[in-house]
């Protein structure tokens, strides 16, 4: 079940998420990934690239790059942007326990996406933000 | 993603299927947004044909929800695959949006 990669491009716009909901679903599927393992993993890439796309001030033509690959018992996920710089590891985490009223909203994506992975590494190099990030199998998102 | 509306006893209920992203999100916040400022107080979402939800989605019901306390309404969820419900306990909106198992459930806690 190793060497399965999936690696892919989207254009600097919202509408891509259509093409990157296809491309997880494709890998999950040669990765035989459960459904849930297939959400978390959209959901995390969904919040990333929409980041980067609404507030990453990326050329018209800038794209972003996705690597996912099966290595053995983890899922490995690369992505690369050419927007500003940006380490979602530095984001403020939002306060999930206060009430309706209190809540902002800003932030969410960036602490689901975090909660969906289990290591997340974060570059500045050649002008892009990278980001490595892995998922063990078997693990689904903690509630803890 | 698709709504489909119906109305049943005294509450709206709205069925979403497919998915609630970046992509779809303006779509509904201005359907949902809509029925509240056009006088609807309770309001069922019924998520048993939603695939997936983001954050994009979950700042739509927390407009909603916002928009209904100002007047006295009332927003239930039901029928959430698991994986859906896990995003809803990672977020804490379930300590606002109150989330049952079907419909009908929703319906009689109004």
């Amino acid at each position: 079940m190793s060497g399965i990669v999936n690696e892919f491009t989207l254009a600097n716009d919202i509408s891509e998420l259509s093409k990157l909901a296809e491309e997880v679903e494709r890998f999950g599927e040669e990765a035989r990934l459960p459904a849930a393992g297939v959400f978390k993993l959209n959901l995390a890439l969904d919040e990333l690239v929409t980041n980067a796309i609404k507030y990453g001030g990326m050329s018209r033509d800038g794209c972003i790059w996705i690597k996912l690959a099966r290595e053995g018992d983890a899922l490995v996920v690369e992505l690369k942007d050419s927007g500003r710089p940006f380490n979602p590891l530095e984001a403020e985490a939002p306060d999930t326990e206060c009430g309706m009223h209190q809540r902002n909203v800003g932030g969410l994506g960036i602490h689901l996406t975090r909660k969906c992975m289990d290591e997340m590494h974060y570059e500045r190099r050649g002008g892009e933000n990278y980001l490595r990030m892995r998922r063990l199998l078997g693990r689904e998102c903690s509630t803890t | 993603m698709e709504l489909k509306e119906r109305r049943q006893d005294q509450a709206v209920v709205l069925e979403l299927s497919g998915r609630l992203d970046s992509n779809t999100a303006d779509g509904f916040e201005e359907k949902l947004l809509g029925m509240i400022r056009n006088g609807e107080k309770y309001i069922v979402l019924d998520f048993s044909s939603l695939e997936y939800i983001s954050s994009a989605g979950l700042r739509v019901l927390l407009k909603a929800a916002r928009e209904l306390k100002q007047t006295d309404g009332k927003m239930h969820l039901c029928s959430l695959k698991d994986y859906i419900q896990e995003v809803f306990d990672l977020s804490g909106f379930v300590s606002f949006l109150p989330i049952y198992a079907v419909v009908e459930d929703c319906i009689d806690a109004f």
